[in-house]
């Protein structure tokens, strides 16, 4: 996100790192309105592409059923008309009947059939006796599978390539193409039952392309179906115009269902949604293996599924986009006021404002303005009071000790001429105080920042400490620290704390004149001994509201410690404080 | 003119005699260290004037400083008091609270020199 941010414009950002609230809000919308479009167009066009192959499976099988249909419902139907024609049409059976008779009769079939390309009529031994357009008349077919089968039975034969007829029929068949044929034959036989001849026509293949035309006409020549068919050894029997190339294998489809479907790779690479059905073998039809095959390319099939998910992407782009408008100014909104916020914290930050402006947009940002103001009124208050609290500590310490120190300096000359005993004393007492002065100014200066007491050496705060006293009141304070054991931080202030306190008090309370301190480093057990020479007190008569004193012992306890009080009216204080040692 | 020192600081009062050596016509006559012994240190020494240091241990607030003050006034009617202050608010409140001035102790003895040279020369303000 952070890359993406920087390669928007500054005033989106609020540093060069850190997207802004709006920015992460208008992306975050946007995205995932143009991520849920993406998903929802691409499971739309799985439904559709999956809903569409159905579809199309259904299509082709019914398109490859009534191809199958309309075959052996016409095949059956000239195989009936040839058989009802042979065995009743008095012309053909009378044998005295003109030649011409006859061939009017077959003319006329062909009139009705035109896809017959040649009906004949053959005397018992082969001999064409008449035929449509004279084709043939006078030649010998009595080796012809079709004569022979005819002279027995009426026959349906295979589709044969016409090699005979179309030379003979060169001059009238002028095609490109092979000529093939679909063989009916029929006896021709008296009442009597003597065979008087053989009823025969060759039906043009071509028929087989003009029912493909049929069945394909309804479909939408963008729809890409095609129709094969084969016979089950896989040959082609009838392909598309102009195609070239190889048949899906056969025996990858389960012909023992008569009709089925599946999405193959053909031999030519490409995946098709492929049906099938097979001519049903009953009756006349049993020799015919016909297999027919419908296909349609799998990207044509699927294409409206892929075209429905463009559309749905555009147009789901679009209210994409249109949304992220939308999330620009909603973002805008939520942002202001949170913009608001910050240029006003940031103008207090840098010292050039004062206080939050209360909102009252929504809930949220209303609490937030309102605790913000607050926290820093709170933060004024308490650094007015820190400030204040220091300014009371330099009254009650460092300002005392100059002014005295700076009258003392005053006069000191003039004792100093008319007694100089008088004016050494003045001067120590100078020293002192400055010395504590500047003790005093240290322990400020380690109450400015609380975390030094922990880095500080302990004979330096202490010095510093007893200094200060002295130079503060004149109280003489001595002090020593005996063995050496290095103390956890923590416990370092809990002893300077304890040892301030005790110093505070002895000068508000004690009046004494000396005050000593001896601090026990013991590997077993640390301790801190405060004694002074004061008019002491009863330890029992301390009330509860000595904050000070309380606060000591709480303090001590509270580092694993304990603080024990040994005072008398008249006869001094000694402060015993100990602590373990710790592991 | 007599002055009482009413100041916690330990060093000062000693100091203030001498200082005040050097000042003809001032005799430091007393020191009081806390504000209980204050009326009575008035009684017993009767000053021309009260050098009070405004923060004395045992003000709790505002209100009781007035009432001190308005009860020294009535022991002793001629009374100057003049306040010792480290802040110039609290000098501003001094004022307010009728005191007669107010020295910084920020500043140099010079300033409650003057101060005290004003009153000496001008006298009593309440005969």
């Amino acid at each position: 996100m952070r890359r993406l941010a920087a390669w928007f414009p500054t005033r989106y950002r609020v540093t060069s790192a850190q997207p802004t609230l709006r920015f992460l809000l208008v992306i975050t919308f946007s995205g995932v309105a143009l991520a849920l479009v993406a998903l929802l167009s691409l499971i739309v066009g799985q439904i559709s592409a999956r809903q569409l192959e159905q579809d199309a499976r259904q299509s082709l099988t019914l398109l490859a059923a009534e191809m199958a249909e309309r075959m052996a419902h016409e095949l059956t139907e000239r195989y009936s008309e040839i058989v009802l024609i042979a065995t009743t049409d008095l012309a053909l059976r009378t044998p005295g009947l003109s030649l011409i008779s006859k061939g009017v009769v077959l003319e006329k079939l062909q009139e009705l059939h035109p896809d017959y390309i040649w009906i004949g009529l053959m005397d018992p031994a082969g001999t064409v006796l008449v035929a449509t357009d004279n084709q043939l008349v006078g030649l010998s077919v009595a080796d012809r599978i079709w004569f022979q089968a005819g002279r027995e039975a009426p026959f349906l034969g295979d589709v044969r390539e016409g090699v005979l007829l179309a030379q003979a029929l060169a001059t009238k068949v002028n095609r490109q193409d092979q000529l093939r044929l679909v063989d009916f034959a029929a006896p021709v036989v008296s009442d009597d039952g003597q065979l008087l001849g053989v009823l025969a026509a060759h039906l043009d293949w071509q028929w087989a392309r003009r029912l493909e035309q049929q069945v394909l006409r309804p479909v939408l020549p963008a729809s890409d179906v095609e129709i094969f068919v084969t016979d089950q050894a896989g040959s082609a029997l009838l392909t598309p115009a102009d195609w070239q190339g190889a048949l899906l294998d056969p025996t990858t489809l389960d012909l023992a269902q008569g009709t089925g479907t599946l999405v193959d790779v053909w031999p030519d690479q490409r995946r098709y949604v492929t049906s099938f059905a097979t001519i049903s073998a009953r009756g006349p039809l049993a020799n015919l293996q016909w297999l027919i095959l419908a296909r349609q390319p799998l990207r044509t099939a699927y294409a409206p599924a892929w075209q429905t998910q463009w559309q749905i992407f555009r147009i789901g782009a679009l209210f994409a986009a249109l949304f992220a408008l939308v999330a620009w100014w909603l973002a805008n909104r939520i942002t202001h006021q949170l913009v608001t916020l910050t240029h006003a914290a940031e103008a207090i930050r840098q010292g050039q404002g004062h206080a939050i402006p209360i909102l009252a947009g929504t809930a949220e940002v209303a609490t937030l303005s309102t605790s913000l103001n607050q926290l820093i009124a709170d933060l004024t208050t308490a650094t007015e009071s820190e400030r204040n609290r220091i300014a009371r500590e330099l009254h009650d310490s460092v300002t005392q000790t100059l002014f005295s120190t700076s009258m003392l300096a005053d006069v000191l000359p003039k004792i100093w001429e008319s007694d100089s005993v008088l004016g050494r004393t003045k001067l120590e007492e100078l020293r002192l105080a400055v010395r504590g002065a500047l003790a005093e100014m240290r322990t400020l200066l380690l109450e400015l920042r609380p975390a030094a007491i922990a880095d500080a050496d302990l004979h330096q705060l202490i010095r510093q400490l007893a200094d200060a006293t002295t130079g503060r009141t004149g109280i003489t304070v001595t002090w020593r620290i005996e063995g050496e054991v290095q103390l956890a931080p923590d416990h370092k202030v809990v002893i300077y704390r304890t040892l301030q306190e005790a110093l505070n008090n002895i000068v508000k309370h004690a009046e004494a004149t000396t005050a000593r301190l001896l601090l026990r480093l013991q590997r077993d057990a640390i301790a801190l001994i405060i004694a002074d020479d004061g008019h002491g007190f009863t330890p029992d008569h301390v009330t509860g509201d000595h904050f000070g004193l309380r606060m000591m012992r709480e303090r001590i306890q509270a580092s694993g410690g304990d603080l024990r009080i040994e005072s008398n009216p008249d006869e001094g204080t000694i402060l015993y404080a100990e602590w373990p040692a710790r592991r | 003119m007599r002055i009482l020192l009413a100041d916690d600081q330990s060093t000062l009062p000693s100091t203030l005699r001498l200082w005040l050596d050097l000042l003809p016509g001032f005799t430091l006559v007393g020191v009081v260290a806390e504000v209980a012994l204050l009326a009575e240190g008035v009684r017993l020494w009767h000053p021309d004037l009260l050098l009070f240091d405004w923060q004395l241990s045992g003000l709790v607030d505002s209100p009781a400083r007035q009432r001190l003050l308005h009860q020294l006034r009535t022991i002793q009617p001629n009374l100057r008091i003049v306040a010792l202050t480290t802040e110039p608010i609290s000098g501003q409140c001094a004022l307010i609270h009728h005191v007669d001035a107010f020295v910084s102790k920020s500043e140099p003895p010079d300033a409650l020199a003057l101060v005290l040279r004003r009153f000496h020369h001008v006298g009593p303000e309440y005969p």
